[in-house]
């Protein structure tokens, strides 16, 4: 097998830069798993343009769908992060309304640019720009979701919305100026939260679980 | 004026009860399909919510009500719709739902939070996932046309 796992090998060529190949290559303790990290962040080359990406995330998303397996079948699938994370992507590269709207990325980008308006309208307390930094990250990081979040400012944090289309439930995440996070999730009636002293330790498994379910309502 | 005799005391579970919004940002938000969490939170010291009863009287009169109360708070604010949610999905979680007329509005009811009233930051999480559950229950209904005065 090659460092890539012979996911790399199977890219369109033209997508295949040295940049790309040194990044995978770092990946090789993976010894061919798919992590997210490089799919959504690491391996996208920042100087596509828009239409370039979508037909890059196409791409992948054909290559993750025709390659990915569980990885490490053997144990109990809570007992793995890289299982959790394997049903996030899995889920995101298997839903139908992946096509629709893998394009929020760049509106919620446009969103979160657009929080001053409301802050001065409706004279709200300020958001800094440590939150507003964590939280484009995070939007970066959680962009092969296929559930369009909404964002807005909350009493001087920023919230990061995802709502369910049917069904009564979201996950929210709110980050602080201070660094601090707080992860929201209510489904089926039941609320569960996690809290996190940095905002960096997300996107988490917990995070990813919560996704996942999320987008698998009905 | 005095409370409302004709609006019966207890609230049914499948009454509607309004909450009702005028920033900026909630409506946009509202609009666009998501109800903001922070409609069905309270920042003050408080473990209670303000909502109205829907269903005993004309919109008409409980868009006044909701613009009269708008307008006495700070800035002015203009009323532009309610945010709806179920008292039975309301009165979930340890919630409850109470009728608390009062002189200048029959319809109001408190949304009772199982929190302390007086632990504000401690109790901040635990506010903001009552608000996003009912939220998540909640629709949206834009305020009607105000009347001309005569």
């Amino acid at each position: 097998m090659t460092p890539d796992g012979g996911l790399l090998t199977a890219l369109d060529e033209r997508y295949q830069t040295e940049e790309s190949v040194r990044l995978l290559q770092q990946d090789a303790p993976y010894h061919g798993e798919v992590s997210i990290e490089s799919f959504q962040r690491r391996l996208v080359p920042t100087e596509f343009d828009a239409a370039s990406r979508r037909q890059w995330d196409v791409s992948i998303r054909s290559l993750l769908h025709s390659t990915l397996q569980p990885p490490h079948a053997h144990l109990p699938i809570e007992d793995s992060e890289h299982a959790n994370l394997w049903h996030a992507l899995r889920a995101a590269i298997e839903s139908p309304r992946m096509e629709a709207e893998d394009d929020w990325l760049a509106d919620a980008i446009a969103e979160l640019g657009r929080i001053d308006h409301y802050i001065r309208s409706d004279g709200l307390p300020d958001v800094g720009q440590h939150a507003r930094d964590e939280a484009q990250r995070l939007l970066e990081d959680l962009r092969l979701q296929p559930l369009a979040p909404v964002i807005y400012p909350s009493e001087g944090d920023l919230v990061i919305h995802f709502k369910a289309p049917s069904a009564p439930a979201s996950v929210v995440i709110e980050v602080s100026d201070d660094g601090r996070a707080v992860c929201y999730a209510h489904m089926h009636g039941k609320s569960r939260r996690a809290s996190y002293d940095t905002s960096t330790d997300l996107p988490d498994v917990f995070l990813w679980d919560q996704m996942h379910k999320l987008t698998n309502l009905v | 004026m005095t409370p409302n005799a004709s609006v019966p005391k207890a609230v049914r579970p499948d009454e509607d009860l309004g909450r009702s919004v005028a920033k900026t940002l909630w409506v946009d938000k509202a609009q666009g399909g998501v109800i903001p969490r922070d409609v069905f939170v309270d920042t003050r010291p408080v473990s209670a919510l303000s909502v109205d009863r829907m269903d005993h009287a004309p919109r008409s009169e409980m868009a006044r009500i909701a613009r009269e109360r708008e307008a006495r708070r700070e800035g002015n604010r203009r009323f532009r719709g309610w945010a709806l949610v179920r008292s039975d999905k309301a009165g979930q979680n340890g919630r409850t739902v109470r009728a608390t007329p009062r002189c200048d509005n029959p319809y109001h009811t408190d949304i009772r939070l199982p929190v302390p009233a007086d632990a504000w930051k401690e109790v901040k999480q635990e506010k903001r996932a009552h608000g996003q559950e009912l939220a998540d229950f909640a629709r949206w209904e834009s305020a009607p046309q105000e009347e001309p005065t005569p």
